[in-house]
């Protein structure tokens, strides 16, 4: 019979497995059903393909020890029991985020693209001062509008605007603050690994219990606690690397704390700053494309149609666009941060 | 001679480590800096220091690498606190004051100047001379003037706009020096400020420091591993050796009677004709008899010498603002050429 059967049976465990269970599972696997097929029911495995006392082997000769799969069932219905609760705390908290995203989207979207164009050229004179990336921004953007992806593109910028300026404002303090403390620093690390490292899918799931698909917030939060990492980590690392010799001669003429971050440190880090934000702007891109799968809008709601019904072309396209975004986006923060090194002109 | 004493350091113990009060108790029973690591693991920093610096005057510290100086500067203005002892300016004891306290203290009274310059990249060289100002919170229409005058007298005038990194390593430390300066604070720390400079400019420095402090009696402590900068600069010189101070005292008085093997050594490679000075090596009294001239007391060896044109029987009258005040041979002036041996083979080592 079942591997550990004689196990339980020899430390006296035979009656408490009997009376927790109906010894053998409730469920029946596939691998049960051929051997019952087959007949071979009756011989116990050989000690070649002896199982790892797993919690399903386990199961199988005691009915008193849960399946695993009662643990996966076990942690969903834990989460469904504190969602209530949850979502009350989180809903109002994350609400502004719903509003902010719903207008920048509505601003880009409704804006004529007359009028567009020539604001987001503005905006790439007013942070890199060259001509190059101008033109460039006009002429990506006028590609993607003559190809009709003009809208699925101002939504996805609209997103990642949003989304990257959340980051930025939440992230710049919190690596300020780690690179204070080191106590804060050793527990905000590993939070930030797993960020980093979980699936991007995997932000989606609990989002989608917690919130109504139709919030803009279920895939905002998704994005910005994807993308939020590089701003921290490299906030922290920044003002930690600033020269301890200038942070010494702060103190020796009499800086505050005060005067020392903002005088010293945030000017010193800033080049180490800006190359997180680059970052950061660069993992939401990649981040709202996946979200599209719980309804952001943008290049990636046709990449996803692409997939789903093996529109090669429009996945296709819409790829290269997402492309020729990621592009503008790293070559303007780029631009501005090479302006910033220059003019602070670091050693 | 009746200087204030601006500056002093009482009984002054730092030792580094995780429980460096119990280890206090057993350097004071006398365990040593080796003794010290070996059995508690700490590392003996300072071992009751105490100096007296003389306001309006160049208080030199010098020791090797290892031997303490660079922590001792920074106790005057605890970027370093001490473990035990007292550090007093101007009569009262700064190991007593507040933040606040602190804070004044470092922004009116003491300034300080950095090995490694230390400027803030980012800004100006106005910017950076006038970082004391700034701090201190004045705008910036007040301070630019006066930046830009203590830029003019270390000689960058018209240099304020450029940045710190612009300039050669000897022109940022002339800005670090502006700096210090333009907080018109009394009391200057200077730490290995030239060594980080080729030589020559390092004696341009040195001049340029000599130069001002003739105009503006500040006090000056200032901290290096070089004897003939210790000896160019000083009026009072401290020698440390593992945290302790072995002897201190006039420049010329350590020279001729050093007080240990250590300093004996240490004394033993610099050019003695140079730095001796006539006063220090005279026969006191009044000169009789014939005369070849007469030199000042603070003329060094090395120009009597060349005076006498390798002369061996020519004596001199030594004249002290204006006065008659001993006499020197040329003998005597050769015998103070060669290192004192007080304790034999040492000095050979």
């Amino acid at each position: 019979m079942a591997a550990y059967e004689n196990f339980f049976n020899a430390v006296g465990l035979k009656d408490w497995c009997s009376a927790g269970g109906d010894g053998g599972g409730g469920m029946t696997s596939m691998a049960d059903l051929i051997a019952q097929t087959d007949g071979t029911t009756t011989q116990g495995p050989s000690l070649w393909n002896w199982p790892f006392p797993s919690l399903d082997a386990l199961n199988k000769a005691c009915g008193a020890i849960p399946p695993s799969r009662d643990v996966t069932q076990g942690l969903e219905d834990g989460f469904l029991a504190i969602r209530g609760g949850l979502r009350a705390v989180v809903d109002p908290l994350t609400q502004p985020l719903s509003w902010a995203l719903r207008d920048m989207l509505w601003i880009m979207t409704n804006t004529p693209w007359w009028l567009m164009v020539p604001i987001l050229m503005l905006i790439t004179w007013l942070v890199t001062r060259s001509w190059r990336l101008v033109v460039f921004v006009l002429v990506s953007i006028a590609f993607l509008a003559f190809i009709n992806h003009y809208e699925a593109a101002m939504q996805t910028l609209a997103i990642i605007f949003v989304c990257a300026f959340i980051c930025v404002l939440f992230g710049v303090p919190i690596g300020i603050a780690m690179s204070r403390s080191d106590r804060l620093q050793r527990t905000v690390i590993p939070i930030l690994d797993m960020l980093q490292t979980l699936p991007p899918f995997v932000y989606l799931i609990p989002l989608i219990f917690l919130f109504s698909v139709t919030e803009p917030k279920l895939y905002g939060i998704a994005i910005i606690l994807y993308a939020i990492v590089p701003v921290v980590r490299l906030t922290d690392l920044g003002i930690r690397l600033v020269d301890p010799d200038v942070i010494e001669a702060a103190d020796a003429f009499g800086m505050t704390k005060r005067q020392k971050l903002f005088g010293v440190q945030i000017p010193l880090a800033l080049p180490n700053i800006m190359a997180g934000v680059n970052q950061t702007i660069m993992m939401s891109l990649a981040m709202v494309v996946i979200a599209s799968l719980v309804s952001a809008p943008g290049l990636g709601v046709l990449v996803l149609r692409g997939i789903r019904s093996l529109e090669l072309g429009t996945g296709l396209v819409a790829g290269f666009g997402i492309v020729i975004i990621a592009i503008l986006l790293d070559r303007v923060t780029k631009a501005s941060l090479a302006r910033i090194d220059t003019s602070k002109s670091r050693k | 001679m009746t200087k204030e004493i601006k500056v002093s350091i009482r009984h002054l113990y730092k030792i580094f480590g995780s429980d460096p009060q119990a280890a206090l108790e057993d350097v004071k029973a006398g365990m040593g800096k080796p003794e010290l690591l070996e059995k508690r693991n700490h590392v003996l920093g300072l071992n009751d220091i105490n100096v007296d610096m003389k306001e309006g005057e160049i208080t030199v510290i010098m020791g090797l690498s290892g031997s303490g100086k660079s922590t001792l500067i920074r106790h005057l203005n605890r970027l370093i606190e001490p473990t035990a002892g007292e550090v007093i300016v101007n009569g009262e004891n700064i190991l007593d004051y507040n933040e606040a306290q602190l804070r004044k203290l470092r922004r009116e009274r003491m300034s300080m100047v950095f090995q490694k310059f230390a400027l803030l990249p980012h800004r100006t060289v106005a910017e950076n001379t006038a970082m004391a100002l700034a701090t201190r919170g004045f705008p910036a229409s007040d301070y630019v003037s006066e930046a830009e005058k203590w830029l003019d007298r270390v000689g960058l005038g018209g240099y304020g706009d450029h940045h710190p990194h612009q300039l050669s390593g000897g022109m940022q430390q002339r800005v670090g020096i502006a700096r210090a300066l333009a907080s018109n604070s009394d009391i200057m720390l200077m730490d290995e400020a030239f060594s980080a400079l080729d030589p020559l400019i390092r004696t341009d420095m040195q001049d340029l420091l000599l130069e001002l402090q003739a105009e503006l009696h500040k006090t000056i402590i200032f901290i290096t591993h070089d004897l003939d900068e210790a000896l160019k600069l000083a009026d009072h010189l401290v020698i440390l050796n593992d945290g302790r101070v072995v002897q201190q005292g006039e420049p010329q008085e350590i020279l001729l009677n050093p007080a240990d093997p250590y300093i004996e050594d240490f004394v033993a490679d610099i050019n003695r004709a140079r730095v001796l000075r006539v006063r220090s090596v005279m026969e006191r009294g009044a000169p009789e008899g014939e005369m070849s001239g007469d030199i000042d007391g603070n003329d060094n060896l090395e120009s009597v010498i060349a005076k006498a044109e390798g002369a061996l029987d020519r004596r001199y009258r030594v004249m002290m603002r204006g006065e008659p005040v001993g006499s020197l041979t040329m003998p005597s002036i050769m015998r103070a050429l060669v290192p004192a041996q007080s304790s034999g083979e040492t000095a050979k080592r």
